[in-house]
């Protein structure tokens, strides 16, 4: 599953913005994103442009996924700093296919309440990631745009993470 | 003597060299030289560097920081806030198909089409 963001990695990714500046940030993680996950990127782009001052948006969307990788990158209490599998941590690398499987799931059930479903699945498991998520969107003309964009990134990263952990089995 | 105005803007364009990410957050009021910072950011670091940032500028006379942490919003509300947004789409929808009755239809899925390849 998705690594759970806590308060200190919100604030460590908070201080990188503001330390090197969202623009630079968001290249290095949009760079990040074209490399291990193309799909994301296209779907964040996407948003970002649909709902409106795309280069606004991409820090939003950038600041989420970043969130998700440091937390990810953390080493836990105890764990050697070395030999450690956390090291290579990345996150799951979303498939065409999986995004696929979310397309059907949004036809089946509709926008609403797949936004509904997902949003609890935020709420339950990543409370921290669902705060910066309606911190940032309350500050955007399309609250309700921008939160959808971010449960999308959500649903695709939290399916590919379960299909992986199945497939290991 | 540089004017109230004059220093306002020059404490906002320092502010935003301080916190690129979360300048728009602090507002800056300047009243005879004296800078008062307002607004809610999330982190401490931010409302100490922007204090700290206003405070360097040789113009302001005295910086007095009101700037206060934001709460967290509970679940409950942010649930509500997003049904709330489901309900004015589909009334701006609704008045929409009323005003041109032979328009499309339905609004775009937009998270459909996002997802969609």
């Amino acid at each position: 599953m998705l690594p759970r963001v806590d308060e200190v990695t919100c604030e460590q990714v908070a201080r990188e913005f503001d330390d090197r500046g969202p623009g630079v940030c968001v290249a290095r993680i949009s760079g990040e994103m074209q490399r291990s996950n193309p799909e994301i990127l296209d779907m964040a782009l996407r948003c970002a442009r649909d709902v409106g001052k795309p280069e606004e948006v991409m820090v939003g969307m950038c600041m989420f996924y970043s969130l998700l990788l440091t937390q990810g990158l953390r080493l836990p209490k105890g764990t050697p700093a070395t030999g450690s599998g956390s090291l290579q941590f990345s996150l799951p690398h979303v498939r065409a296919h999986t995004r696929d499987v979310i397309v059907v799931q949004i036809e089946r059930d509709g926008s609403e309440i797949f936004t509904q479903q997902w949003l609890s699945s935020l709420e339950l498991d990543n409370p921290q990631l669902l705060q910066m998520a309606h911190l940032f969107a309350s500050r955007h003309a399309d609250y309700l745009g921008i939160m959808q964009g971010f449960v999308l990134l959500y649903a695709c990263l939290e399916s590919e993470a379960r299909a992986e952990q199945s497939r290991l089995h | 003597m540089r004017s109230d105005a004059d220093i306002k803007r020059e404490a906002e364009a320092q502010l935003k060299r301080a916190l690129p990410l979360s300048h728009a957050l602090i507002g800056v009021r300047v009243d005879n030289g004296a800078a008062t910072l307002e607004g809610a950011v999330q982190w401490s670091y931010q409302r100490v560097r922007a204090q700290s940032a206003v405070a360097r500028l040789s113009c302001v006379v005295g910086v007095s920081s009101q700037i206060t942490l934001s709460p967290k919003a509970p679940p409950h509300e942010i649930r509500a806030a997003v049904e709330s947004a489901f309900r004015r789409r589909d009334a701006l929808d609704s008045a929409r198909s009323v005003q041109t009755p032979y328009s499309a239809g339905n609004r775009k899925d937009n998270v459909r089409s996002w997802a969609q390849r």
